[in-house]
């Protein structure tokens, strides 16, 4: 049978069928069907909007001083850098490019690139169709008005998706992080008591602190950070422990990169990652990665432009 | 978006949360497979809700929206849980919804939303295609594959 034909039958029983099993949830909770709710990765808060927690944007955004943070180059790197060096000329690097200044009425405008593994059995190590689109996100400066996203999948230029931010279920925050800490000792202490969603079921082994601060890290650096504050989250991450460098990464748009990656078995128990990826020459931050294990890649985001505009949807 | 929820008129967030939440929980539940987690995703979609109250016109459509992406958010996680911990329990004492159930929780996540949707919440395709944010051309093979599947082993 042509199941685009009706099939009352089928079509009723599997309405008597849902309406039973949901009508289970009305019961007092005596049985779980599927196990508690592991730990949320942290590609999937990278596709989503940045962090949830509110910063509030400090008038006179002008005036955030550079000087208060500044790092002495690190010595010139060996073939093989580790990742606290590699790290720590990240926020050399953050710290010696030109702030973008804004009113709390303005919006955040990030162009993006992203690649995701659409398998249905990503766990199991499936592979593909890899699916790749090109984003534009209007963040509001302040998180009190409503953003922008507009994206496409790079095989179907012509359709494009614009939806309000944030969307429904999302939590509206500021796009623009003026009052994190500009010290390391500091920002460390932050990223590492931000709370989060994590939830991990009882039998995963528990999150470390170092994965804590690297998960905060990626979150806050989906909005803009300015120089001083994204300085200051390098060299924080560059005191956390576990992490490695790997050479030779590609970006989701194309780019060469150089990773620092963080390990975790809790949240990837088949031997996955998450990473920041870095300009190899500059040490700018590129974008992030993630893979599921050692060999099924997950998902892919490069930032290509951020610029401060007045009205969401307006182009720099 | 259902005749119920366009008729709604700013109505209060008791009211709404009143009124709603046992059928949004179900709806979660459906998406889920959890009972813990419907009960988190119904109360992160009021928590979201709630300071935009105002602006949100039809709060019923929204919440409705929101379980959907936020259950989506949590199916990748699950279907790695999936593989580490035993087979979902019996919910009922009704061993032909058991398996029902079941065969609905092993199609691919997109199909399994596109039947909830359609069956459970007698949404058209338009507006699956609309919740979820996707082509109704591709919902309507979604939900055809489905039912060819479905139709086999249940039949």
């Amino acid at each position: 049978m042509n199941s685009t034909l009706p099939d009352p039958g089928l079509d009723q029983r599997l309405r008597d069928v849902l309406r039973t099993v949901a009508a289970t949830m009305d019961q007092p909770a005596a049985r779980e069907a599927v196990p508690p709710e592991p730990a949320p990765r942290a590609a999937a808060v990278w596709r989503r909007r940045p962090a949830r927690w509110g910063v509030a944007i400090a008038a006179g955004l002008a005036a955030v001083v550079l000087a208060t943070i500044i790092w002495v180059r690190p010595p010139a790197r060996p073939a093989t850098v580790s990742a606290s060096e590699l790290l720590l000329a990240a926020a050399t690097t953050a710290v010696e490019t030109p702030i973008l200044t804004a009113r709390p009425d303005q919006f955040v405008f990030v162009e993006s690139v992203s690649i995701m593994n659409m398998s249905e059995n990503i766990a199991g190590g499936g592979s593909g169709p890899l699916e790749k689109s090109h984003g534009y996100e209007w963040l509001s400066v302040d998180g009190k008005s409503n953003g922008l996203s507009r994206g496409y999948l790079d095989d179907k230029p012509d359709k494009v998706i614009t939806r309000t931010l944030p969307l429904p279920g999302q939590q509206n925050t500021p796009g623009y992080h003026a009052d994190l800490p500009t010290d390391p000792a500091a920002m460390l202490r932050y990223l590492r008591n931000l709370p989060n969603d994590v939830i991990l079921p009882s039998t995963a082994p528990a999150l470390s602190d170092d994965w804590q601060v690297f998960f905060a890290a990626a979150q806050l650096t989906r909005g803009y950070v300015p120089p001083a504050q994204l300085s200051a989250i390098f060299a924080a991450l560059a005191q956390v422990s576990g992490l490695t460098v790997v050479p030779n990464e590609t970006d989701a748009a194309g780019r060469h990169g150089t990773a620092v990656r963080m390990p975790s078995k809790a949240v990837y128990p088949t031997g996955g990652w998450d990473e920041f990826l870095f300009d190899p020459t500059t040490k700018a931050l590129l974008g992030f990665r993630s893979n599921e294990s050692t060999s099924t890649f997950m998902t892919s985001y490069a930032r290509l432009r951020v610029a401060i505009v007045d009205e969401a949807g307006q182009m720099p | 978006v259902t005749e119920a929820d366009t008729t709604i008129d700013a109505p209060g967030i008791e009211q709404v949360y009143e009124e709603h939440l046992p059928p949004l929980r179900r709806l979660a539940f459906l998406l889920t497979g959890s009972r813990e987690q419907a009960e988190d995703i119904v109360q992160a979609a009021f928590a979201t809700a709630i300071p935009r109250w105002e602006q949100i016109g039809k709060p019923v459509p929204y919440l409705r929206q929101a379980v959907v992406n936020l259950a989506n958010d949590g199916h990748r996680r699950r279907a790695r849980e999936r593989r580490r911990f035993a087979s979902p329990e019996q919910i009922t004492h009704l061993p032909e919804v058991d398996e029902a159930w079941a065969h609905i929780q092993r199609l691919p996540y997109r199909q399994q939303v596109v039947v909830v949707l359609r069956f459970y919440e007698d949404l058209a395709l338009a507006d699956i295609a609309r919740l979820s944010s996707r082509s109704p051309a591709t919902v309507r093979s979604d939900l055809h594959r489905a039912l060819n599947r479905l139709r086999k082993v249940l039949g």
